[in-house]
């Protein structure tokens, strides 16, 4: 008994005379949004916004934001620069946003993640954006619909997201696609509005192995590369001409919604020839038609077939950006290695990708046409 | 040991011990070392060492039939002479504390490389020991006991990983079987290290009531459960992440959930290493326990608890020696698996084939 309790009194001590690892909310400054670029002589420049709550006498604080940039050799060495700069320690442990430079995403962007990947106190759930020119106008950039540039950014890349134009990959997700052969990747691409004041969802980079291959997908075509991909967010909204003819512009277009869809990719290999065929099947609902003649079944069938039609025409389009950029989107190089691994060890996926056929089939079902026909 | 016969564990009691110290300090690492050895192919080599275990498991449970009444340290003092058979219980016994040192070694190790890198490591293996001393000084009932009301939180482990469904990729399994025969047979190494603790049998069974099929039965369920979950953790290890990615990262499942957010809980690998904690603590424990036993039995004493003291403190301490840096840590962990084999594969055949030859013996007749 005695023993006990003089053990419950040790335990006691240990536990209650405090912890080594106690992270004070005023000792660190949380860096939200970082970003790199690439500076001269291989160095990488960081940039980071802090925002900082300053207690008034009354009432809620005041929330400014500053934004600090150092050039370093790597990332940390860098970021032990603005350490320095600033009153308390820099803490990325929720991160919500990280941003990188076009000309950095360009070479291998792995060394940059790295020490994201490492340190165990980091956030892998930040999502990650390709700024076409410089990180730092895009951090230190004001805008006027939010108040601080990471809950713009990161609310900007949820709601791409949502409207099925990426993939809303965070760093823990890309990281299986940075080192699998085979398999590659796109990031959302942002373009500072120095006018308007605001950030532009501007298209998808296309990566191939871990570098940015500088082709893109315009923001037009990225919500039919997301549903090839299999991917669909709350939304997948498209316009589509499908008409000619008439006078007023207006009256050419359609637009619909992809209520469900229902993808599959079939790949044959037969003698080193590698044959893939992408079968999309979309079930929509139209949305705005303005030519408004929906009420007869032969005349939905005609607009059926003729935005299947369309559609195939721009997925090939899509697909042949793809092979240019020589971005394997589909792991189409992983499903080879899976199911035809003796093909897989004779052809170097590197060269192969861009001579393969891959032909899309796209079928559109109109399900719906709204409350009038 | 006078009450022993009211003292009695259930069946039930018996598979939650087995189980909960077979799983423990390995599961985090388990499907990076299989896929190191064996890449994709790591699962078949589980599954491949789960049946050679099973082998192992029923040659332990005919020589614990043949003599119901002892435990494992009896039936060597028996079958090997007394003086043979009291250095082979101390190699015993100096064995189990090995392991508990090495369980306190990389459980330190972990906790300080994810939570608490502040924290000196001796600090945490201290609790770990104390905890563990604390629940394992109550006897062996109350820590069966205790440890049928813990494995709810296995369930709970098992729970955590279903936010990873969407995220997996079955591609990643193939192609099957492109690994050659040597690394598979690495693969099996490493999947048949993962199940030791099953040696736990021979020193607990004296002490379970039941027929001997009923412990049969118990050992089979029990190995299989561990084998079904093991093969859970790996499968979605090995989904989740890319063939090319695992071997970057010793501890998948945590990585894993570190990169899920929820809206309450934002570090869900936290939430996971705190259950992981008490797998850690059981197996610590029984350990701890396993090796007191053998002191016990070498100097015919009745004074457990000095026994079950000296074992922790001794692994506590054991536990300084390797623990500065990884390359210790791996010879470490490298000599006692080899000693694993020794002490939890081939002596236990030798035992049985001795048991052949010695006349069946009225149990307890030497005393």
């Amino acid at each position: 008994m005695m023993m006990k309790r003089l053990l419950l009194a040790v335990i006691c001590l240990v536990v209650l005379t405090g912890c080594w690892d106690t992270r004070h909310f005023k000792n660190v400054k949380l860096v939200l949004t970082i970003g790199f670029d690439a500076a001269d002589d291989e160095k990488i420049k960081s940039t980071v916004s802090i925002p900082t709550i300053r207690r008034g006498a009354d009432g809620p604080g005041e929330e400014t934001v500053s934004v600090l940039s150092e050039i370093g050799y790597t990332p940390r060495s860098a970021r032990e620069k603005i350490d320095l700069r600033i009153s308390n320690a820099f803490d990325p442990s929720k991160l919500e946003v990280l941003l990188l430079g076009e000309e950095l995403a360009k070479k291998d962007i792995y060394p940059v993640l790295d020490v994201f990947y490492r340190n165990p106190k980091n956030n892998l759930n930040a999502k990650l954006a390709v700024i076409e020119g410089e990180v730092e106008e895009a951090i230190g950039m004001q805008p006027n619909i939010d108040t601080r540039p990471s809950k713009y950014i990161s609310g900007l890349l949820d709601a791409v997201k949502d409207a099925t134009h990426t993939t809303g990959d965070n760093l823990q997700l890309i990281c299986a696609e940075l080192f699998e052969p085979g398999v590659d990747f796109v990031l959302p691409l942002l373009k500072v509005d120095k006018e308007m004041s605001t950030l532009k969802f501007n298209g998808l980079a296309l990566f191939h192995d871990k570098v940015y291959t500088g082709d893109k997908i315009t923001p037009e075509q990225t919500t039919l590369l997301m549903l090839m991909m299999g991917y669909k967010g709350k939304v997948a909204r498209f316009t589509t001409q499908v008409l000619e003819d008439e006078e007023e512009q207006i009256m050419n277009y359609i637009s619909f919604n992809v209520m469900n869809l229902d993808r599959n990719l079939n790949i044959n290999v037969k003698d080193g020839e590698v044959e893939a065929v992408i079968n999309l099947k979309l079930n929509i609902r139209v949305v705005e038609y303005p030519k408004k003649h929906l009420d007869k079944a032969t005349e939905v069938t005609k607009l059926d077939d003729k935005l299947s039609e369309e559609l195939t025409k721009e997925a090939k389009d899509i697909i042949s950006r793809l092979q240019e950029a020589n971005s394997d989107v589909f792991s189409i190089g992983r499903r080879i290695q899976a199911y035809h691994y003796k093909e897989w060890k004779k052809m170097d996926w590197n060269e192969e990708f861009s001579q393969i056929t891959i032909t899309p089939k796209v079928e559109v079902n109109i399900q719906q046409q709204g409350v009038i026909n | 040991m006078s009450n022993q016969k009211n003292r009695k564990l259930s069946q039930r009691q018996f598979f939650f011990l087995i189980i909960q110290t077979q799983i423990g300090v390995g599961i985090l690492s388990l499907p990076y070392d299989l896929h190191i050895a064996a890449k994709q192919d790591g699962w078949l080599s589980l599954i491949i060492g789960a049946f050679i275990i099973q082998f192992v498991l029923i040659v332990l449970w005919l020589l614990g039939k043949k003599y119901p009444e002892w435990d494992l340290f009896q039936m060597i003092e028996f079958l090997t002479g007394k003086w043979l058979g009291k250095v082979l219980s101390l190699s015993y016994a100096v064995y189990f504390t090995f392991v508990g040192a090495l369980v306190l070694v990389l459980f330190g190790r972990m906790i300080s490389g994810w939570i608490l890198p502040n924290t000196p490591i001796w600090v945490i293996t201290f609790l770990m020991t104390s905890v563990s001393l604390y629940l394992v000084c109550s006897g062996i009932k109350v820590v069966a006991r205790f440890f049928t009301m813990l494995s709810a939180l296995l369930l709970f482990l098992l729970f955590l990983l279903v936010f990873s469904l969407n995220e997996l990729k079955l591609m990643y399994l193939f192609p099957v079987a492109t690994s050659s025969w040597k690394e598979l047979a690495a693969g099996v190494n490493s999947g048949m290290l993962a199940f030791l603790g099953f040696i736990l049998i021979l020193v607990i069974a004296p002490k379970v009531k039941g027929a001997a099929v009923d412990t049969l039965k118990t050992i089979f369920i029990a190995h299989w459960f561990v084998a079904i979950f093991y093969l859970i953790i790996v499968l979605i290890s090995f989904t989740f992440f890319s063939t090319e990615e695992l071997p970057l990262v010793s501890s998948p499942i945590l990585y894993m959930l570190k990169s899920f957010e929820f809206t309450v809980v934002s570090r869900v690998d936290l939430f996971f290493l705190s259950v992981w904690i008490v797998s850690v603590t059981t197996t610590f424990t029984i350990y701890i326990y396993m090796s007191g036993v053998g002191l016990m039995r070498v100097f015919h004493s009745q004074n457990k608890k000095v026994f079950l003291i000296v074992t922790a403190a001794a692994a506590f301490f054991i536990s300084f020696w390797p623990i500065g840096s990884q390359k210790t840590i791996d010879a470490f962990t490298s000599h006692i698996m080899t000693a694993s084999y020794g002490m939890a594969i081939f002596l236990p055949f030798i035992l049985y084939g001795l048991s052949l030859f010695r006349k069946k013996n009225a149990a307890g007749s030497e005393r």
